[in-house]
């Protein structure tokens, strides 16, 4: 898995779905600035798992949709 | 063994209304033994009286109870009023209930689920049924949770309990035991797979609107204004061409209006529809599920329409999972749906039916409801028609 690339963009779409695109582009952006990926085309495995793991430190809906969204992209990748 | 699906209906206060049940449900049985038994009750018939009198008369199935806004079968549409559904067949169901669901979605859904088996041997398929109390504001959040709990295969269908419009208290069930803030998780295991078709008819009428404040399951602000302002700004053209105004709606209509008028969350082409259950004394919002600050969203009606027309197309796509006749389904139908269609919600239901070949249907007017197949990202909808088919 480690050699799989994945966009950014594909992993605001997946909480896209529960928080809109507006919010869920955010998080990921932030998140990824937070850990110093803002400026990747494109994340490797472990790294979109760790911006999916900031993002999943937001209180409330946002940090539930990431945790979900992280079992979701090791199932996609499996 | 082939599958018998019955319904049933009742009038009258609790223990009454659970006495006519249980005789129409046996009779139709003819001696089968259900595995499966779901009732829908107005919050004339508690909830909390029906559920320990149907599980000691079905004492060797799974009884999940949850009260509404609205029941049906597919005889019609009733309020005031109970329905209920036996399942008998090559079925083993497994469930519980987890309480304080406001506090914790995470420590309410664990409770539910701890007694529920991985798998039972001979039964390789597995749907998750959801009962809860929205007023708890978390009905994605539990959604989620509980699809994580129960592995990434597990398809998910079920709704989020009404209260006749009075928005105050919902209560769910399983056995004996009822409770309101609270979440019934149940595994269906079947030796077929079952099938769930969703499908909303909504569209948007504002532009894009930010929600600038917001914690848990209220909208406080958006646009930086009182939530209830904007929505009584965007939505005044399109209601009065139905004969209703936000200025003027008295305090027991404003949850009707609100079901009408309900947030879209853009995701793609698509929009995921939010809704809104109250109006707080401030001016913010009760939502059945939480937006989280920061995000956009869209004011959308529906036309009766394209509420008929979904309702047909969550009953195709149900069909199209079984892979096999439908034995009959049980329906999770948001209350709005009633409010646009009124006496055109029979026709709505009848359209399920014939879709699925005329079977037998029961269900309810939901606050929220709750499908989610392996892989979907979302499990919580609202405005939308949910379908559960059990194969023949």
């Amino acid at each position: 898995m480690s050699d799989t690339t994945i966009d950014i963009d594909r992993l605001w779409k997946l909480l896209s779905h529960t928080v809109g695109q507006e919010k869920a582009e955010l998080a990921v952006r932030s998140a990824a600035n937070e850990i110093g990926l803002s400026r990747r085309p494109a994340l490797t495995f472990d790294e979109a798992l760790a911006v999916l793991e900031k993002v999943a430190e937001t209180p409330g809906i946002v940090g539930v949709t990431a945790r979900f969204a992280k079992s979701r992209l090791h199932l996609a990748a499996s | 063994m082939t599958t018998r699906l019955v319904t049933a209906h009742a009038q009258g206060d609790a223990a009454q209304a659970a006495a006519t049940l249980v005789d129409s449900l046996r009779s139709q049985l003819d001696g089968a033994s259900p595995a499966l038994v779901m009732f829908f009750a107005s919050t004339d018939q508690p909830v909390e009286a029906l559920a320990p009198a149907l599980t000691e008369a079905f004492a060797d199935a799974a009884v999940l109870g949850s009260s509404t806004a609205g029941e049906f079968t597919e005889r019609g549409d009733a309020k005031r009023s109970v329905v209920a559904v036996a399942v008998a067949g090559d079925f083993v169901v497994h469930g519980g209930l987890g309480t304080a669901l406001a506090a914790s979605a995470d420590e309410a859904v664990k409770a539910a689920v701890e007694g529920i088996p991985a798998t039972v041997e001979g039964y390789p398929h597995r749907t998750g049924l959801l009962l809860l109390d929205p007023l708890a504001g978390n009905g994605e959040e539990a959604t989620l949770i509980t699809a994580a709990y129960l592995g990434d295969d597990i398809r998910l269908a079920g709704g989020a309990a009404g209260d006749d419009l009075a928005m105050k208290r919902t209560v769910v069930s399983y056995g004996a035991r009822a409770e309101d803030d609270a979440i019934v998780a149940a595994v269906v295991f079947s030796k077929a797979p079952l099938g769930v078709g969703v499908c909303h008819g909504h569209r948007p009428i504002s532009e894009p609107l930010e929600v600038t404040r917001a914690e848990g399951g209220v909208v406080h602000e958006v646009e930086g204004r009182p939530a209830w302002e904007i929505w009584a700004e965007h939505t005044r053209e399109a209601a009065a061409a139905v004969g209703l105004d936000p200025d003027t709606l008295g305090e027991d209509e404003v949850g009707g209006f609100l079901l009408r008028y309900e947030a879209g969350l853009a995701s793609g082409d698509e929009y995921k529809i939010r809704a809104p259950l109250s109006r707080n004394p401030d001016g913010s919002l009760g939502m059945a599920c939480g937006i989280p600050q920061g995000a956009r969203i869209r004011i959308t009606e529906s036309v009766p329409e394209r509420q008929i027309e979904s309702a047909r197309t969550a009953a195709k796509r149900a069909r199209a999972q079984l892979g096999t006749d439908a034995a009959g389904a049980i329906v999770f139908d948001c209350i709005c749906r009633n409010l646009i269609l009124s006496e055109r919600f029979e026709q709505a239901v009848a359209g399920i039916s014939e879709e699925l070949g005329g079977v037998p249907l029961a269900g309810f007017e939901t606050y929220g409801e709750i499908a989610l197949d392996a892989g979907d990202l979302s499990g919580f909808h609202n405005t939308t028609t949910v379908v559960l088919a059990f194969p023949g």
